[in-house]
């Protein structure tokens, strides 16, 4: 697809986010995937939207709550696509992790960290999602007996996101530092660059959708790779 | 600058707490100068963070009383400025409320509303939450269970208004009646400070 096409798109695709038009979202990426896929939707429209839409929402002055729902509704019948699409192709994916995946204590603010599960899954990770407000010792006790890998946590405010140092006492306390890794996310560590490393974190990232990356990078790193 | 002068003590706070701040200091007789920020802004918190800033700039070094949740992303460096004090809380409603009772009817499920926001309800759903009448209501229901007003007693109870978010968003209503001690005493222990 011609650049200057491509860019018309992705610039429809947010658009039509911002004006809270799920279908007409949709219906860009339809129109893409007819020609593609919608597979090569998710690098091609998706991946840019995302990062605008994380820039506009850093900047709080452009977006709203609502048109993040919008969003995560388009990702959401993207990946349903994206599934169908995989099986008509007989595509497989070896299982990842497992992700031991929920929202840090006292945060019950689950929009971001179920747009995560999304990419996870597509990425072909098996998630455990623990759902909102949990206790930092769930975490470990759910990873120590699914044999997760990985624990990621997701908070919106700051002082909910300092509960999540309490999850790194737990996973040293147990000694299972150089067994699992620490991601975490949400609005506030998308504010505050540093704020992973002060929590205990091992890693954050801006978006959803770079997340499966950063969880393979732990991964070849408790592998020794 | 007259060094001689003691400092005058200013509250900065957001402007949902208006009735019961202005009955709190005069019911205690408290003569401090307040100065509100919008309570809209607490969907854009760097233009709040701005705001509270650009006040507290214009204030100099006057003993500041910050009356507000954690509703930017930087509330935690006014520890660090010897002559403000943020009441601790990391939302007016759990300022309110209560940490115990906040902390329930999260869990819970419930979508908060204060009083100042329901007489701006169209304004708070529709254009800062960007919650339109074709996402209101499977957000709400996808991510709350139901509507807490929270009745400080400043208001008469708007039913009216209340069915017609209720009707907007899908969800029902309940009505929880509370007093403003959590606010009078969070707001007291922080200019005893």
């Amino acid at each position: 697809m011609e650049d200057e096409l491509l860019a018309k798109l992705r610039k429809n695709l947010l658009e039509a986010i911002l004006e809270g038009e799920k279908d007409r979202a949709c219906s860009i990426i339809a129109q893409y995937a007819k020609e593609y896929s919608y597979t090569d939707s998710l690098q091609a429209l998706i991946e840019p939207c995302l990062e605008d839409f994380g820039n506009d929402w850093g900047n709080g002055e452009r977006v709203s709550l609502g048109q993040g729902y919008i969003l995560s509704k388009v990702v959401e019948d993207t990946y349903n696509h994206i599934v169908e699409e995989r099986k008509r192709n007989n595509v497989t994916h070896n299982l990842k992790g497992p992700v031991v995946i929920g929202n840090i204590l006292d945060d019950c603010h689950s929009l971001g960290r179920k747009l995560v599960i999304t990419f996870l899954k597509l990425d072909g990770w098996e998630v455990i999602d623990l759902g909102d407000d949990i206790p930092p010792k769930d975490f470990v006790d759910v990873a120590v007996e699914h044999n997760a890998p990985i624990i990621a946590i997701s908070a919106m405010m700051l002082k909910n996101a300092l509960n999540i140092k309490l999850v790194r006492e737990e996973i040293n306390r147990r000694g299972l530092k150089d067994k699992i890794r620490l991601a975490v996310g949400g609005a506030i560590f998308t504010q505050r660059r540093n704020l992973y490393k002060e929590v205990g974190g091992d890693g954050s990232t801006m978006n959803a959708i770079q997340v499966p990356e950063m969880l393979d990078r732990f991964m070849k790193e408790l592998k020794g790779d | 600058m007259d060094n001689n002068k003691s400092k005058e003590r200013v509250i900065i706070s957001c402007s949902i707490f208006k009735k019961e701040l202005e009955y709190i200091l005069a019911k205690d007789n408290l003569d401090i100068k307040i100065e509100f920020v919008n309570s809209m802004l607490h969907m854009k918190p760097m233009a709040l963070e701005n705001a509270i800033d650009s006040k507290i700039e214009k204030l100099n070094e006057e003993d500041i009383t910050i009356v507000l949740g954690e509703c930017h992303n930087n509330t935690d460096k006014y520890k660090n400025i010897k002559n403000i004090h943020k009441i601790p809380g990391i939302n007016c409603m759990e300022i309110v409320l209560g940490s115990e009772n906040y902390k329930k009817f999260s869990r819970e499920g419930a979508f908060f509303l204060l009083p100042e926001w329901v007489t701006r309800w169209k304004e708070v759903f529709n254009i800062e939450l960007g919650l339109n009448d074709k996402i209101a209501k499977p957000f709400m229901r996808e991510m709350h269970k139901y509507l807490c007003y929270i009745d400080t007693g400043f208001y008469d109870v708007p039913v009216d208004q209340l069915n017609e978010i209720s009707e907007y968003v899908g969800l029902p209503y309940v009505i929880f009646k509370t007093d403003l001690g959590n606010l009078e005493n969070a707001i007291k222990r922080t200019i005893d400070e």
